[in-house]
């Protein structure tokens, strides 16, 4: 067979393949579930032998699967609070200043596929330790049902009272307090700090009990559908002189 | 902390609720609150014995320090705790004596509690609800309550720290510092207290060792050298 020299239009074309009808075939004979396979592929199939098509694919298929562009987009929620403004301090009831209890958060967007969710509040203006810089982490919360479309206030902090019914399941982790409930802002005097209140959509559920931040973080790897955040600040004064 | 009902009930009926009467009622509900707390007081005095002559501490900072002590210790369904261990007396014993030095951070740390409490949870601390009492005491653990500008010297965490050290000293240390009261600190842990022989069954523990209900210096073995500073007038014996 002599090979074609133009190769730009594989399609309708009985020459021999170009380069790229060439992966284009391979892929097809390596997913053939993503790539439809047109019949006229079949001719040149039989013609190139099976295990050179093979060889191919196996070459081939890595950088061409991540070219499909088999997984979906990230969704973007959008996450609201009846409490917090975005860019604005954070009420002193949901800071070290005031009750420390957790603020209602809402979230929209979240796609069919959410099976869970889960929030975390953390502070990148304090970074621990310093051989590893992270955010402080205030609150981790996760296994969150599908169903909820937020999270009510003051989550309880007794490790045996139940969660309230539209978020039952949830579990708290551990935060950079070591304790897992949710702890609010108490910065250090002197420049307001901004808290990230992340809502992450999972399309897994079940995690398993007391991960911190970074276990949860690991544990989505590949299972974060949708995620927002909700962006407060906080300031706390410096100490008034002879107090 | 694992609470079960059976002990939110115990601390309700032990909890020093006292300070429930200082604070104005300013609603119904804080009104009829104030109503069972005024019960739960009556039930707390018959439930106690009256409270020994305080040496270091002031009538108030001992009300505090029991609630607190009951919530470190608290008597649940393991047994009693610091309340019944008399830790408290402990920690006043130690403060008119071997820890006079320590009665200033006192002093300092358990008003600045009382003014967190007040400031941001909006009343005194033995006003306040358990939850709200354990978030406070969480808050002044790890320090977070610090910068409230409430009066803590150094960080809120060192006092908890000090206190929550002599709450266990005055739960589990030996009777003849004032805590431990008839050994349910030791009790509560399993303790089998001090022995000055031990028989090859025994360290074999081939079954559980018997209990020895006894000071460390009820012994002629030990010798104390007792520290304390007596007070004017009192009639203890000073060895």
């Amino acid at each position: 067979m002599t090979p074609a020299a133009d190769d730009a239009a594989p399609e309708g074309r009985t020459n021999g393949p170009s380069p790229s009808a060439s992966r284009y075939w391979a892929a097809a004979a390596a997913c053939p579930a993503v790539v439809a396979r047109p019949a006229y592929r079949t001719e040149r199939c039989v013609y190139f032998g099976r295990m050179r098509h093979l060889l191919l694919a196996l070459l081939l298929s890595p950088v061409l699967i991540t070219d499909a562009a088999a997984q979906p987009a990230t969704a973007a929620l959008t996450v609201t609070s009846p409490t917090l403004t975005s860019g604005q301090p954070i009420p002193k009831v949901h800071t070290a200043d005031g009750e420390n209890t957790s603020p209602a958060l809402a979230w929209t967007g979240a796609p069919a596929s959410t099976r869970s969710y889960a929030v975390v509040c953390e502070d990148p203006d304090v970074l621990l330790p310093p051989t590893n810089p992270q955010p402080f982490v205030h609150w981790v919360i996760y296994n969150i049902p599908a169903s909820a479309k937020g999270l009510p206030a003051a989550i309880p902090i007794d490790p045996a009272a139940a969660m309230p019914t539209e978020m039952a399941g949830a579990i708290q982790g551990p935060s950079g307090f070591r304790r897992p409930i949710y702890r609010g802002p108490a910065p250090p005097p002197g420049k307001p700090h901004h808290y990230h209140f992340i809502v992450y959509a999972l399309d897994v559920d079940g995690l398993p009990a007391g991960l911190t931040r970074a276990q949860l973080t690991e544990a989505m790897v590949g299972h974060v559908v949708g995620q927002g955040q909700l962006v407060a600040t906080y300031e706390r004064k410096p100490p008034t002189p002879g107090h | 902390m694992s609470h079960t009902p059976t002990r939110r009930d115990l601390l309700k009926l032990a909890g020093a609720a006292a300070g429930a009467a200082l604070s104005p009622a300013t609603d119904d509900a804080a009104a009829a609150e104030a109503g069972r707390n005024d019960a739960e007081q009556r039930v707390r005095a018959r439930a106690r014995p009256a409270r020994e002559p305080l040496i270091a501490l002031t009538p108030a900072e001992a009300d505090l320090l029991d609630r607190i002590a009951a919530l470190l210790v608290p008597s649940d369904d393991l047994g009693p705790g610091a309340t019944e261990a008399r830790a408290v007396r402990y920690i006043d014993r130690a403060l008119g004596g071997a820890l006079a030095d320590q009665r200033r951070a006192y002093t300092v740390g358990l008003s600045a509690l009382d003014r967190y409490a007040r400031q941001t949870r909006g009343g005194p601390f033995l006003s306040l609800a358990e939850t709200q009492q354990i978030s406070l005491l969480i808050d002044v653990e790890s320090g977070t309550a610090t910068g409230a500008n409430v009066g803590f010297e150094g960080s809120s965490a060192a006092f908890f720290t000090l206190l929550r050290g002599h709450v266990m000293q005055g739960t589990f240390g030996d009777p003849i510092y004032g805590g431990n009261e008839g050994f349910v600190g030791w009790d509560l842990i399993g303790y089998p207290g001090v022995r000055t022989t031990v028989t090859p069954a025994e360290q074999k523990l081939l079954s559980p060792p018997t209990r020895v209900r006894k000071s460390a210096y009820d012994s002629p073995m030990f010798n104390k050298a007792i520290v304390h500073v007596k007070p004017a007038g009192s009639d203890r014996d000073a060895d």
